[in-house]
């Protein structure tokens, strides 16, 4: 048994986000650029317009257009740049036809005015708010890092392996959870779920969830008393005014050859066999996810033999889209699953999807691995 | 992606046709609609037509779910109609199916 290394999401997430920022910015630097220059070039091409119709300075309130371009995508202090060049042309606009100083003149430059000096104004509301989300989804998701617990390096006769990818989508962190709880010598439980919702409350309840499971699962003599205890739990939080709250859910023991399982409302785990198939260990009438009422099913049971790896996982794994919309293939699995380690397949299974997706996701994905080994060595 | 959203109303029913995607960015869209169809209190059932619905994510369930409870409290019925096969699996697989008056499950509680 090879004990997990405790850095494995630590040591993923850096370059993770490191990658988005430097992506992110160079990109922003691209595209706030390109803003500058399409506003400075509309008013070029309004002012040749004028000049070449011989409109006598008709057109120059066309240049408000510009600062308000410039708002949309712009820092403030270039905002104001694009804001004073409209200005400064809406006024020489007059030079050729004689308007200069004109009433009609006048009061077009001053919409041009009142309109540059609002786009200001918005810039500055835009980007802060722009930042205040970004700041958010940054404290979320270093509290989520916080809260999840790395899973156990020596579990009996298994050996795991976790990975927890936040998105790094404004407003995007979700609740995803995992948590592994060694019950006796023999066996041990685990929890992989997702908080329906995002956000700070989303990531609090996940937390509870994992709390709430660790006690349980070591009291409880199945797993669908278990899944009925996290139910009078999540079915006690207050109810957003638009959302509802549930977390779906599954809830695995892992007992020497058996795997036994109950789902709630939850993606199914995917078991590898040592021949290259894959199953997924999918339920003929799924029970609803936890706090939502409704009937809870017996655990059921499958085999596995050593070798075999069980990969349990969130919907931002099979969710996850690339530019044309497809969702990840399951086939791509295939191979990852079959790397030496778990660490190794999670890291290509991890490595896929950002394949996949062509950056980062756009959702939380939860990934959590364990291999059945001799029992030996167990 | 983008929700686009067309309620129309015969008698009792009030059906809302949607066309793209209910996502965290768009759930809010849905809500608001489901909440304008209940402000006539003769409306009794909110039929959901999802025909031109080609994604649902987990805050999207989230909102039907509260959309089925507002409809549920003002004594009416919500069902989902035309749900692509994407759609119907993730919400077969969450156990939502039967609760949301899409098809009947293991668990379909008669709203009666």
């Amino acid at each position: 048994m090879r004990p997990l290394p405790s850095t494995d999401r630590s040591v993923d997430k850096p370059p993770a986000a490191g990658s988005t920022i430097a992506n992110g910015s160079l990109l922003g630097r691209w595209t706030r650029w390109l803003g500058l220059r399409l506003a400075f070039g509309f008013i070029a091409v309004v002012l040749l317009v004028d000049a070449a119709a011989g409109t006598h300075a008709v057109l120059i309130g066309f240049l408000a257009l510009a600062p308000l371009f410039a708002a949309a995508v712009e820092t403030p202090r270039r905002t104001a740049v694009v804001s004073a060049t409209a200005t400064t042309a809406a006024v020489v606009a007059g030079l050729p036809s004689g308007m200069l100083g004109s009433l009609d003149h006048l009061l077009r430059v001053a919409v041009v005015i009142a309109v540059s000096l609002m786009a200001v104004y918005v810039a500055q509301a835009r980007t802060g708010r722009e930042e205040r989300l970004r700041r958010m989804a940054e404290i979320v998701r270093i509290t989520q890092a916080a809260i999840l617990r790395e899973p156990p390096g020596h579990a009996p006769g298994v050996e795991l392996a976790a990975r927890y990818v936040s998105a790094y989508e404004q407003a995007g962190v979700g609740g995803d959870l995992y948590e592994v709880v060694v019950v006796d010598p023999r066996g041990l439980r685990i929890i992989v779920g997702d908080v329906c919702g995002k956000g700070l409350d989303a990531v609090r309840l996940a937390s509870a969830v994992a709390g709430a499971f660790r006690q349980s699962a070591i009291i409880r003599s199945d797993l669908t008393q278990v899944a009925r205890d996290l139910d009078d739990l999540v079915g006690r939080e207050p109810t957003p005014a638009t959302g509802a709250t549930f977390v779906t859910a599954v809830l695995v023991e892992l007992r020497g050859d058996e795997i036994r399982s109950v789902n709630c409302g939850h993606p199914a785990p995917i078991l590898r066999h040592r021949s290259g198939n894959l199953e997924e260990l999918e339920v003929s009438s799924p029970d609803r996810p936890l706090g939502l009422g409704g009937p809870r099913s017996a655990e059921v049971t499958h085999r596995w033999e050593v070798g075999d790896r069980l990969l349990l996982h969130t919907d931002g794994l099979i969710e996850a889209r690339d530019d044309n919309g497809r969702f990840f293939p399951m086939s791509a699995l295939r191979e990852c699953l079959s790397r030496s380690s778990v660490d190794d397949s999670l890291a290509a299974v991890w490595g896929s999807v950002h394949r996949h997706v062509g950056g980062e996701p756009h959702d939380d994905i939860a990934l959590l691995l364990a291999e059945r080994r001799p029992s030996a060595a167990g | 992606m983008d929700l686009s959203i067309d309620t129309t109303r015969v008698g009792p029913v009030v059906r809302i046709r949607l066309h793209g995607e209910i996502d965290v960015a768009t759930t809010g869209l849905v809500h608001d609609a489901v909440i304008a169809a209940l402000t006539s209190d003769s409306v009794r059932q909110v039929l959901l037509d999802f025909a031109g619905l080609t994604f649902i994510d987990s805050s999207g369930m989230g909102t039907l779910v509260a959309c089925q409870r507002a409809v549920a409290v003002r004594g009416g019925a919500l069902r989902l109609e035309n749900l692509a096969p994407f759609v119907r699996r993730q919400l077969f697989a969450a156990g939502l199916l039967g609760l949301l008056g899409g098809e009947d499950d293991a668990h379909a509680v008669s709203p009666n």
